[in-house]
């Protein structure tokens, strides 16, 4: 899965890591990814190292308890370079909670002006969050990685906002079509 | 393409195509009128006595007729020209586009061929007809059978059929040339990464011209032409003096753009307000468009200060005529010829001249109208932002006279100046003479035998300097400048109204 | 929020028989970045021109600094643009033959500053947005991001109370609308200008503090104001 590839990735670009280095360059780079657990890196790790993408680089033991540094395998680098060439499957099924929520108002809401007020509510929220993430562009000083974070997310708050738009222009006719 | 498209396409254009039609047909009607009418006198007999006037009847008058209406044909076809480019850029971008939604680079010719050459075609039937129902309308026999005008005679049919099918061919042709350069981006944006140089060697063009007119004036007064009939080198004459005229005027165009450039350069230099800022860099920006714009006044101010020159020539040289007379006539005792009639004549035909130079002041006015028109609709975003920014009307208004005036205003004080130096190359000064033989004795012994010792051949050459008539050729640049002058005050209003800020709306 | 800087009520505005503005009324305080959104032809362009007195509504009233603009004559809302407005379009709206020093200076040369003086400012702020080396080129020299970075001097550089913006990345990619947006409200925030800024873009509308929604020429939401009639 990802997580795997993540960690190659941090891998490939930086060289030998300790294992608490990759958490904190994965958690570092890919903002607004869930953090990664403890528990699961280790978990994952032992199945890289399982795989033959990644070896043991050197036992260091510093004070406490042993810390193990990682690199990449040719094997490894191959992966991820497999993995980089695929592309992402685009969603078939839209799992957003948001479309599900939107479509049942449209359908229960007696008339447009209704309709329209949930989803002014719904735009509200998006924009607050919009203007937070925008927050990190207007103050300067923020990485590349920050940006590109702040941007994934802006983009998509945005596309939802557009489809909000766009689907309540079609009100009429879902109605019509539900009623049918 | 089927021909329906290619004529839909064709006039499927802006304010501006819809205005270039109608003027590009009026120029070539007015052309085709000219060259016909100028052909009939050239066909006329001399000495026919079937006309009123001597214009059309005295062999000394008539091949100068024929001469002014040749060179009068010179600013019509510049006018022709003119017109067939009015609106051009914006029809270059629609046609741009075009070649954008898959039309072909010969496609496109065709489109704007079918343009120029229909308005042209249309136009030069109705100068056919225009000149054919003149010859029936102003057709008057008077008692004796003589007529006003040479209505009775006809240009040889090849001649009419040339001239009809000819103006629209090279409007067509000349259209055509020119857009090979069409602009390939469909947004009408013209890039221009450096400003063009403009160089000063062209105006040497002028110098050159006058100094051939000059020569050739040296020339006919000189011993040599004198003695020799001048018959022979007479169609060389008219070729050397066409090349110089044209000479001058494309002298006249490169000088008023390096003009407008220096002054513009200057200006820069000397202020940079706002309203002078503007204009000069606009000068700079373009200066053979800002003189292009001009030709036709510039052009028309030439020929009228050369008019000017003549008819000052015409007026000395009835009064060094007189005089020569009134010598003979005190020495023959003799009553003097009234002279009179010819002043009348000479006097008519200026009135006709100068009648004709304002209309085409006025035309030409028209032209460069459109011509400022035409870029302030290229530009109207920039000034509607402007006026939206709280910049006065005033300033855009005084941006609008500084641009115009600064390569006019000494351009047309040229251009006067260059035609009346052209002119007066051959009518610097008037001669008139008489000679006789004269009786030196008492009469008895002039009568008698001895006539011969008593009568001696006497001759008295009278040479008068014409003057400069100053003030009607700055009555004539007066005239042009009062015209340009109304078509900036025409473009400022216009410019209000072509600038509202429903030309800054994002969507 | 700070005191009420600009005011609207009421106002209606008419093209021929089509509406552009029905009852529109808001308030905007000083030192606010306000966003107007809404779909192609929702009139929020002509609120922008009416607020900054281009357009004199047909009825209702536009308050400035406690002056009502639409009493005011031409010559004086051109003063007001000139002095306390600053305006920013999409695009083509700087002059093409000047150079954008040119283009910025031109303000505060009508405001009465010398050239020389006007000029040094003028090259301050093109620094400040990172085309200090861009003075001398004119506008077909540059890349659309590059004159839109000019017209936001030309429109910052008398410091005006209020930038009015329409639009102003609409003709820009995602990059350089987003560089032309920070820089807008950077500048904005050190002079405390109040800013309007016109825009379909929910994007766009994220640099700004609040939010006004409109449609078919009434405001939505965010106005401010609550008007006895209007529909929810």
């Amino acid at each position: 899965m990802s997580t795997t590839h993540a960690l190659l990735g941090i891998l490939a670009s930086q060289g030998i890591r300790h294992g608490y280095e990759l958490k904190r360059e994965h958690d570092r780079r890919l903002l607004g990814v869930k953090p990664l657990a403890f528990g699961q890196m280790y978990t994952t790790l032992a199945r890289m190292l399982r795989d033959g993408y990644i070896a043991e680089a050197a036992h260091q033991r510093v004070s406490g308890p042993d810390r193990v540094a990682y690199r990449l395998t040719t094997e490894g680098r191959v992966e991820l370079d497999n993995w980089l060439g695929q592309a992402v499957p685009p969603a078939t099924h839209v799992s957003a909670q948001l479309f599900v929520k939107v479509i049942v108002a449209l359908l229960v809401a007696p008339d447009e002006e209704t309709a329209r007020s949930f989803l002014a509510t719904q735009r509200t929220v998006h924009l607050e969050r919009m203007r937070e993430l925008t927050k990190v562009k207007t103050a300067g000083g923020a990485s590349v990685t920050e940006l590109a974070a702040a941007d994934y997310l802006l983009n998509h708050l945005d596309a939802d906002l557009r489809w909000m738009a766009t689907t309540l222009e079609r009100i009429s006719q879902l109605r019509s079509e539900v009623l049918a | 393409m089927r021909p329906t498209g290619v004529l839909r396409f064709a006039f499927a254009g802006t304010r501006a195509d819809r205005v270039r039609v109608p003027i590009t047909a009026a120029g070539a009607a007015v052309a085709v009128l000219v060259l016909l009418c100028c052909a009939t006198v050239m066909t006329i007999e001399p000495e026919s006595g079937r006309y009123q006037s001597r214009m059309f009847t005295a062999s000394t008058i008539l091949p100068n007729v024929v001469l002014a209406m040749l060179l009068f044909s010179v600013p019509v076809m510049f006018l022709v020209a003119q017109s067939a480019r009015i609106g051009a850029p914006a029809r270059d971008r629609r046609l741009a586009a075009f070649r954008m939604a898959g039309a072909s680079p010969a496609q496109i010719g065709w489109i704007a061929a079918v343009e120029t050459g229909l308005a042209a075609t249309i136009g030069a039937a109705l100068g056919a007809a225009a000149y054919f129902a003149g010859r029936v309308l102003l057709d008057d026999p008077g008692p004796g059978g003589r007529r006003p005008l040479p209505t009775d005679v006809l240009p040889s049919r090849p001649a009419v059929i040339g001239i009809v099918i000819g103006v629209p061919l090279l409007a067509t042709l000349l259209t055509v040339v020119l857009l090979r350069r069409v602009a390939i981006t469909p947004f009408g944006v013209v890039r221009r990464s450096r400003q063009q140089r403009v160089r000063a060697w062209p105006m040497l063009l002028l110098v050159i011209g006058l100094a051939g007119m000059t020569g050739m004036g040296a020339a006919m007064h000189s011993e040599y032409f004198q003695q020799r009939q001048l018959d022979q080198a007479y169609n060389l004459l008219i070729f050397v003096l066409l090349a110089c005229t044209i000479l001058v005027l494309l002298g006249l165009m490169f000088t008023v753009a390096w003009i407008g450039y220096t002054s513009a350069r200057l200006l820069l230099r000397v202020t940079r307000r706002p309203s002078a800022l503007i204009a000069a860099r606009q000068v700079l920006a373009d200066p053979y468009d800002c003189s292009r714009s001009y030709t036709v006044i510039l052009v028309t101010t030439a020929f009228g200060a050369a008019g000017m020159m003549l008819h000052s020539w015409l007026v000395t040289d009835v009064a060094v005529r007189a005089a020569a007379m009134r010598d003979a006539a005190v020495a023959f005792g003799t009553p003097s010829m009234d002279l009179s009639g010819t002043a009348a004549f000479r006097s008519d035909v200026h009135d006709i001249v100068n009648a004709v130079l304002l209309g085409i002041i006025g035309v030409a006015a028209l032209t460069l109208l459109i011509a400022l028109v035409e870029s302030g609709v290229a530009r109207r975003r920039a000034i509607a932002a402007l006026v939206a920014g709280g910049t006065p009307r005033a300033v855009l208004a005084r941006a609008m006279y500084w641009r115009v005036l600064l390569p006019a205003l000494p351009g047309i004080a040229i251009a006067g100046l260059a035609g009346m130096l052209a002119m007066r190359s051959f009518t610097a000064t008037a001669t008139a003479g008489w000679g006789g033989d004269i009786c030196v004795g008492t009469p008895t012994q002039c009568i008698g035998d001895e006539t011969g010792t008593y009568m001696v051949y006497r001759s008295v050459t009278h040479t008068f300097q014409t003057p400069v008539p100053w003030g009607e050729i700055g009555a004539i640049a007066s005239a042009s400048l009062l015209a340009v002058l109304l078509v900036i005050a025409a473009s400022v209003l216009l410019q209000r109204s072509s600038t509202n800020p429903s030309e800054l709306r994002a969507d | 929020m700070s005191a009420a800087i600009l005011e609207a009520k009421n106002i209606e505005k008419c093209y021929g028989q089509t509406a552009a503005l029905r009852d529109v009324s808001l308030t905007i305080g000083r030192g606010e970045t306000v966003a107007v959104t809404g779909p192609s032809g929702c009139g929020k362009s002509t609120l922008l021109h009416c607020l900054s007195g281009i357009l004199r509504p047909d009825q209702g009233s536009v308050h400035f600094q406690q002056r009502d603009l639409t009493t005011q004559s031409e010559g004086a809302r051109s003063r007001l643009r000139r002095t306390a407005f600053g305006v920013l379009f999409q695009f083509g709206q700087i002059v093409p033959e000047l150079t954008s020093i040119e283009n910025v200076t031109l303000p505060l040369q009508l405001g009465g500053m010398r050239y020389r003086d006007a000029a040094v400012r003028a090259q301050r702020l093109l620094d400040r947005l990172g085309i200090g080396g861009l003075g001398g080129k004119r506008p077909g020299e540059m890349s659309g991001g590059q004159q839109q970075r000019v017209a936001l001097a030309r429109a910052l550089v008398t410091e005006p109370e209020v930038l009015f913006a329409d639009e102003p990345t609409g003709a820009l990619d995602s990059l350089a609308g987003e560089q032309v947006m920070v820089e807008l409200v950077r500048l904005a925030r050190e002079h405390g200008t109040t800013v309007l800024v016109v825009t379909h873009s929910a994007q766009v509308a994220a640099y700004a503090d609040r939010e006004i929604t409109m449609r078919d020429g009434r405001v939505e939401t965010g106005g401010r104001v609550t008007i006895s009639g209007e529909a929810r």
